[in-house]
Order: C-alpha cells, then sequence, then structure tokens
C-alpha cells in the first residue's frame, strides 16, 4: 500500500481506533477532514474527452450567441438595455446574498459565487457605460467596477475576488489611471489600504491557505504597483520605496515565524528594502532628486507615515527577532538622512559612499547568516547583493579607485566570516555529538561507564567497595591521622576469601570488612574499655598501626594508590630513601577486645 | 495555533458573522445599483442641460470583430496652443478652453491642464502629443450611434461635403446629439436624392448664405 495516500490513511486510522488511542467520533473527524483532498485529487485528475469537447462546444455556442446579439444590439431599446444589466447585476448580487444565507464563506462555491458577481460587475457596467456613451476611459471603468467588486472579497472571503481586484488595480496604475485621477497616487495606496483588513478577517476565520494566498497577492500587487507607478515620476522615489519595503518587512517579522503567510512579507521586504538602497548608490537617482522642483505633499506625509508605522511595530511586535529587522529599519533612516543631505543643496559623495558601506555590510551579514544550518536562502540573498553591487558599480556609475578597495575588505570579511563560521560550527559538531551520546538509554549509558571504568581500572582489579571520590585526602581528618599508613588487605595476606575467612574464624578478634558498602557504611568506632582506661592507655597511633581489623579498608588502599599513580615532579630527598622494609605481620589480639566484655 | 495580527493597536476587519452584516449588504446592493444609474443619468444631464456646440467632424466606420452600433467620430480640429509653461505628457488629462467663431462654430482657444479662470466652457481632453507650444488632444465624445445598414453610406461622402457634429457640452464632458452633412442627417446619408438636393443647395448658395444646423437663438449669449 503507498503511504500518504486515503487508503493508507484508512487503514492508519482505523489501526488507532483497534488500538485505543483514538475514539470513533476522533476517527470521523480525521476522515471528514482529508475527504477534501480526495475531492481535490479527483478534481486534478485529467478530464475526459468528451467533457472537453462539450467545454469546446459550450464556448463555441457562446460565441454565436454574442454575435448574434451584437448585430441585433443596436434594435435593443435603452430601456431594456438597462433592465438587463439591471437583473444580472440583481441575480449575483442575490448569489453572494444566498452564499451568505447559507454561510458557505469561504468555500469552493464562494469562490465560484464571487467570481460571477465580479464578472456581472464588468459586464453590467460596460452595458451601461457604451449606450450612455460620452466617452470610453478604460482606467476609470476597470477601477469603478474594483471598488464596486471589493465588498465581495470581505462578504464571501474570496481570494479569487481579492485577486481580481489587485489586477484591476495594476491594470488602472499600468494605463496611468492615478495620474488623472483626484488623489494621485495617494489614492493608489488608499485603494490598497483598503484590502488590508481582509487580513483580519482572515486571521479571524484561521483560514491559513486564504492567508498564504492573501500575503502572496498583496506583497507581489504592492511592489508591482510601486513600481508602475514610479514609472510617471520625474524621479525615483527610493525613500518612499524603501520605507515601504521594511514597513512590509517588519509586518512580515510580527507574524509568527513558522506561519507560510509571513513568508513573502519578509522576503519582498528585505528585496526591496536592499533594492532601494542599491538605487541609492547610484549618482543619476540623486540628481532626480536635487532636481525635484515642488514639495512633494502625499509622498511626504506617506512616508512619514510608514516611518511611523516602523517604529510601532519595533516597538510593540518586532521583540524576538532584533538584529535582522534592526539592520533594515536602518536602510530607510540612511536614505532619509542622504535625502535631507542633497535637498539641502549639501550634494557630495556622503550619500554614495553611505549606501554603498551599508549595502556592503548587509551583503556581509546576510552572507553570515547563511552559513548557519537550514539558512541557505540567506546566502544567496548575501550573493544576490554583493552582485548587484558590483553590477551596479560596473554599469551605474563610472569607474572608481574606491571599487576595488571595497572588493577587497568585502572579500576579505567573507573570509573572515567563513572561518570564524567553519570553526564555530566544528565546534557545535563537537558538541552536538557529546550531547547525543547522553541521549542514550540508560542501559546503554550503563553499559559505556562499564567499559569506561574498565577502561580506566587498574591492572589490579580494585575491590568493590573502591570509591574514587572517597579516596580524595579529607581535610577534615585529624592531623595525626594522615600520617597514618594502613596496610592493604593483600598486604595484610587477607584476600577476598581471606577476610571472609577471617571474619569468620577470628569474628570475635576483629571488626569484619563489610561486603557491601552501600549497605553497611562503614563507622570507625573506637570501643573504649569501661575499666582502667587511664592506666592501659594505648596511643591511638600505635594502636592503630597494629590492629587492622578497625581501620576502614579504603583508607589504607587509597594511600597505596596515590603513592602508585603520582609521580614525583620535583625530585624529593626522600625520592632516594630505600623502601620501607616489609614489616612481618602479627595478627595479634587487640589489647581492646579483652576489655568490656563484648568479646571474649 | 497562534494568530496574531500584525499590528495589534490596529483592529480595521469586517467578520462575515457580524452583526450588521446584512445591513453592509443592503448598502453594496444599492451602491452597485446607484452606479449603474450613474452612468445612465450623467449621459442624460449633459444631454438636456449641456451647452449646444457645432464642431467640424468626419465619420469613420469602426472595425470589429463582432460588428458595431456606431460609427467613430473624428474631429479635425484637435490642435491647439498650449497655454502653461510646464509641457503636458502623453495621455495627461488637459482642459480645451473653447468658444464660438462669427459663423457659430466651436472654436478652440487653447489648452491647459487646469480649467480655464475666465468661466469660459472648456471640454475635457486627453494628450495625443505635445510639439512647440502646440498640443494634439482627443476629446472622449468620439461615437455616434448609428444602425448598421445605414452606416455604409459614409462611402458616399465627398471631401468637399460639409460635416458638421451638433454636440452638448457641460462641465467638460460631451455628448454627440447628431452629426449633419450638408445639414443633411447621417442617418439620411444613404438616401441619395436627398443628398443631391442638399449638395446642390450648397453649391448655389455663398459661404455666408450658408445656414446653420441650430438657430441662433439656441446659442448662449457670450459671457463678458
Amino acid at each position: 500500500m503507498r503511504r500518504n495516500t486515503n487508503e493508507w490513511l484508512d487503514h492508519k486510522v482505523t489501526d488507532w481506533v483497534s488500538k485505543g488511542w483514538i475514539t470513533e467520533e476522533a476517527r470521523e473527524k480525521i476522515r471528514k477532514s482529508y475527504g477534501r483532498d480526495e475531492q481535490r485529487t479527483s478534481f486534478l485528475t485529467p478530464l475526459p474527452l468528451y467533457a472537453f469537447l462539450s467545454a469546446l462546444g459550450f464556448a463555441a455556442v457562446v460565441m454565436a450567441v454574442i454575435w448574434g446579439l451584437s448585430q441585433l444590439w443596436y434594435y435593443v431599446s435603452v430601456p431594456a438595455r438597462m433592465t438587463l444589466a439591471g437583473v444580472l447585476l440583481l441575480v449575483t448580487q442575490a448569489g453572494v446574498g444566498l452564499a451568505m444565507f447559507q454561510k458557505r464563506q469561504g468555500s469552493a462555491a464562494a469562490e465560484g459565487i464571487a467570481l460571477v458577481h465580479c464578472l456581472g460587475i464588468f459586464v453590467v457596467l460596460a452595458m451601461a457605460e457604451q449606450t450612455f456613451y460620452i466617452g470610453w476611459d478604460a482606467a476609470s471603468y476597470v477601477i469603478t467596477c474594483a471598488v464596486l467588486c471589493l465588498p465581495v472579497v470581505y462578504f464571501l472571503c474570496s481570494v479569487a475576488a481579492l485577486v481580481v481586484y489587485d489586477l484591476s488595480l495594476l491594470y488602472w496604475t499600468a494605463s496611468g489611471g492615478p495620474v488623472n485621477t483626484f488623489g494621485g497616487m495617494g489614492l493608489l495606496w488608499l485603494l490598497l489600504l483598503l484590502a488590508v483588513p481582509f487580513y483580519n478577517t482572515l486571521i479571524g476565520l484561521r483560514d491559513e491557505r486564504r492567508l498564504s494566498v492573501f500575503s502572496w497577492v498583496m506583497t507581489i500587487t504592492v511592489f508591482i504597483a510601486f513600481g508602475l507607478a514610479a514609472q510617471t515620476t520625474e524621479y525615483i522615489p527610493f525613500l518612499l520605496l524603501g520605507s515601504l519595503a521594511v514597513t512590509i518587512m517588519l509586518v512580515g517579522y510580527s507574524i509568527d515565524i513558522h506561519q507560510s503567510w509571513g513568508v513573502p512579507f519578509r522576503w519582498f521586504g528585505r528585496f526591496a528594502a536592499v533594492g532601494s538602497l542599491l538605487i541609492s548608490c547610484l549618482p543619476f537617482a540623486w540628481d532626480g532628486i536635487a532636481q525635484v522642483q515642488n514639495f512633494h505633499w502625499t509622498t511626504d506625509l506617506v512616508t512619514v507615515l510608514l516611518f511611523v508605522s516602523m517604529a510601532g511595530m519595533m516597538t510593540k511586535t518586532v521583540k524576538k527577532r532584533l538584529w535582522s529587522p534592526a539592520l533594515y529599519v536602518v536602510i530607510p533612516v540612511i536614505l532619509a538622512f542622504e535625502t535631507i543631505l542633497v535637498r539641502s543643496a549639501l550634494y557630495s559623495s556622503i550619500p554614495l559612499i553611505l549606501s554603498s558601506l551599508y549595502i556592503v555590510v548587509l551583503g556581509v551579514y546576510e552572507t553570515a547568516q547563511g552559513f548557519k544550518p537550514d539558512h541557505q536562502a540567506h546566502l544567496k540573498f548575501g550573493i544576490v547583493i554583493f552582485v548587484s553591487v558590483v553590477l551596479a558599480f560596473v554599469f551605474g556609475t563610472h569607474f572608481s579607485p574606491l571599487a576595488p578597495i571595497l572588493a577587497i575588505i568585502v572579500l576579505a570579511l567573507i573570509v573572515f566570516q567563513f572561518r570564524r563560521m567553519q570553526k564555530d560550527k566544528k565546534t557545535a559538531t563537537q558538541r552536538a555529538s557529546r550531547r547525543a551520546k547522553l541521549r542514550h538509554s540508560a542501559a546503554r549509558v550503563r553499559n559505556d561507564d562499564a567499559l569506561a571504568a574498565e577502561e580506566q581500572a587498574p591492572e589490579e582489579e580494585l575491590p568493590v567497595w573502591y570509591s574514587p571520590e572517597e579516596n580524595k585526602p579529607d581535610e577534615t581528618v585529624e592531623e595525626w591521622m594522615k600520617d597514618v599508613r594502613i596496610p592493604s588487605p593483600a598486604e595484610l595476606g587477607l584476600g577476598e576469601s581471606g577476610i571472609e575467612a577471617s571474619s569468620d574464624t577470628n569474628s570475635s578478634k576483629a571488626g569484619s570488612v563489610p561486603a557491601n558498602t552501600t549497605d553497611s557504611p562503614m563507622v570507625f568506632t573506637l570501643s573504649v574499655p569501661a575499666e582502667s582506661t587511664e592506666n592501659d592507655f594505648v596511643p591511638p597511633r600505635q594502636v592503630i598501626r597494629e590492629t587492622t581489623e578497625a581501620v576502614p579498608q579504603q583508607m589504607a588502599v587509597s594511600q597505596e594508590k596515590a603513592k602508585e599513580k603520582s609521580p614525583a615532579v620535583t625530585e624529593s630527598p626522600w625520592s632516594h630513601m630505600k623502601p620501607e622494609p616489609k614489616r612481618k605481620k602479627h595478627f595479634t589480639q587487640s589489647p581492646w577486645s579483652h576489655q568490656g566484655g563484648k568479646s571474649e | 495555533m497562534k494568530f496574531s495580527p500584525p499590528l495589534q493597536g490596529i483592529h480595521l476587519s469586517f467578520s462575515p458573522e457580524g452583526r450588521h452584516r446584512w445591513l453592509v449588504f443592503g448598502l453594496v446592493v444599492l451602491i452597485q445599483f446607484a452606479a449603474l444609474a450613474y452612468v445612465g443619468w450623467r449621459w442624460h444631464n449633459i444631454y438636456v442641460d449641456g451647452i449646444p456646440y457645432q464642431w467640424r467632424a468626419v465619420p469613420r466606420l469602426e472595425i470589429s470583430t463582432f460588428g458595431t452600433d456606431y460609427v467613430r467620430v473624428v474631429f479635425p480640429e484637435d490642435t491647439t496652443q498650449w497655454l502653461d509653461e510646464t509641457p503636458p505628457e502623453v495621455g495627461q488629462q488637459i482642459y480645451v478652453a473653447i468658444s464660438r467663431d462669427a459663423s457659430g462654430l466651436m472654436k478652440v482657444e487653447g489648452a491647459s491642464a487646469s480649467k480655464p479662470d475666465s468661466g469660459s466652457d472648456y471640454m475635457r481632453a486627453e494628450v495625443v502629443s505635445y510639439e512647440d507650444g502646440r498640443v494634439q488632444f482627443q476629446v472622449g465624445f468620439d461615437r455616434y450611434r448609428l444602425s448598421p445598414e445605414m452606416a455604409d453610406g459614409i462611402y458616399s461622402l465627398r471631401t468637399d461635403d460639409s460635416i458638421i457634429a451638433s454636440i452638448r457640452i457641460k462641465r467638460g464632458e460631451g455628448v454627440i446629439e447628431g452629426i449633419f452633412v450638408n445639414g443633411v442627417p447621417l442617418e439620411q446619408l444613404s438616401n441619395a436624392a436627398v443628398m443631391d438636393k442638399a449638395r446642390a443647395e450648397k453649391a448655389g448658395r455663398s459661404l455666408f448664405d450658408r445656414p446653420h444646423l441650430v438657430d441662433s437663438g439656441m446659442v448662449p449669449p457670450k459671457e463678458e
């Protein structure tokens, strides 16, 4: 069975129900959710031949009807024409109302109804304009239809109608509509703003698919409209473009980074912001700014509003992702500063140099970002920036000696950053591999620890109660106890068996060595005889030397090991001493063993 | 899942489930019908209230895939002096100042990017070209509704025929009332007998005896 098919999903969901992971109700809901995909896939299947021929025939019939009507159109009276137009409009409006009544907003049917409504408005208005002809202004006609189509975008939550609206705006702009309309370019931005609240409507409906379409369509429309509008202006409004681009980018950053509809805002914003900065690297762009005669109120007002929006978003919504937005927010600030310089007749090379340097900074930043995992797009963007800068220098300006110096600096920065990133990457890989080891199961960790212990263990097996931590020199031990050398059980001729044997045989004479240190923590207690303690007092040192039974064994072992493990760093006068002669072991009974009546 | 709007302080949205949605829908329906009605009313208003002018014109057949119910009207006097200092751009909307000459025909006084201050009448037009202080323009009212079978009469027009379009102008917008060839309506152009009679009468009259298409009483007096 193929994976990710409806059949496979059915099988899996049934399996989950049988395992008791989900309820029957949940299964039905899940099946319902992927039923749409099934419809979509069936819709995308190739159309049969007869359906294709039917569509072709239907189109031919419609063409013939239109041709016939056009021959008779002159004889249709004006009232009849207007009645027909009114009925057509009413039918499409009724369709919209019915879809609203049935609460089919945001469905495929609603998209179709919205499209038919838009088409109806275009047809009806064309009929009226042709009948009562006072001049055919295509731009005015299209913008009127666009405005009349906008409400259906909201009524039916239709992105298809939004596309119609945006395309109409673009046509209007391309045909020079804003030039001859009251408000000019300001009206264009106002009309674009009218579609913005649709974003909040979609957010309220939690319709991710339409949100994505909305963000892509609106972002593309805004920048194309800007480009078309800029064609008619006497200078390149790159300050306005930069401000608009950064505002759109900040809108993108205000959206959760994991949501798909934030991507076009962020990336188109970045591209346009860098584009505006690139334009400001070219001398002719500043010539245009310097030659502007009048004060452009609309442009300046829009720019100020965009700056306010940027400040608001930076302080309120763009908090977590600071660096990248902050770097791009500097672009309109730089452009504004440079514009003020130029408009104040302080025209010099400062704007060109400042813009060039900052675009290099951005290029380096984006390239450096690109070395991070899953940030390859930033690397490509950084490369595009550098290529664009080089092309701008070569074709857009006269060759300057600054260019090779700048190129060398850029290359050095890139190499430096590349090496740094590689080093960081290597360190991160090592760290990650270490962390990966920690992620193993408890059993694996235990095995690893056991292996490591085997590797670290000396040839002579340590006793089970050996604990390295406990062998550290204890600061709390009395000074006189530090000099005590306690022989190991081996030195005493007590193997494990010996200890056991001695414990068995001499249990009354010696304290037994605990078999398990955890079960019975070793406590060294001196049993002082109850009687004649003063007369029979034996210095502790002497007693302990001779009475090995009562001394914790780990202390003895540690001293032995410490001597073996730590080589002399400097030559000590004691290092030439002859080793202490092996003492003869005397297993004498402790003088305390006969006292107190504890043992015989 | 978190859906946070980009501008948290701004809550501009329209909910399709809102309480006032039917009220808004009703309002939109009315606006759409009003837009349709406005187109008709605008034409009627110009046709009734507009100031009548007579302007030389040339009818042309319109070529279209599906055929048309009108003929294209070209106004030969489409070039005038540009009155502003800043040269216009192609496609820009301009205002053409108009008046009447001694014969009662419309006279183009000049063109500007703004409406004439003197209160004289004007036409709204679009710049076709500009050169050496003279601008070529095109007015919007360039169609005349004519039956398709009558449109073929245009082929019988002669170069010496006097073709006058009767138009009405109001606030820059215009409507063509009728087109007259030697005083004969364009609809009767196919009627050879009527056209011959009109041409003979025209040849027998001197230039100053030529009657105007409209009575002088219809022409409003010149404003001071």
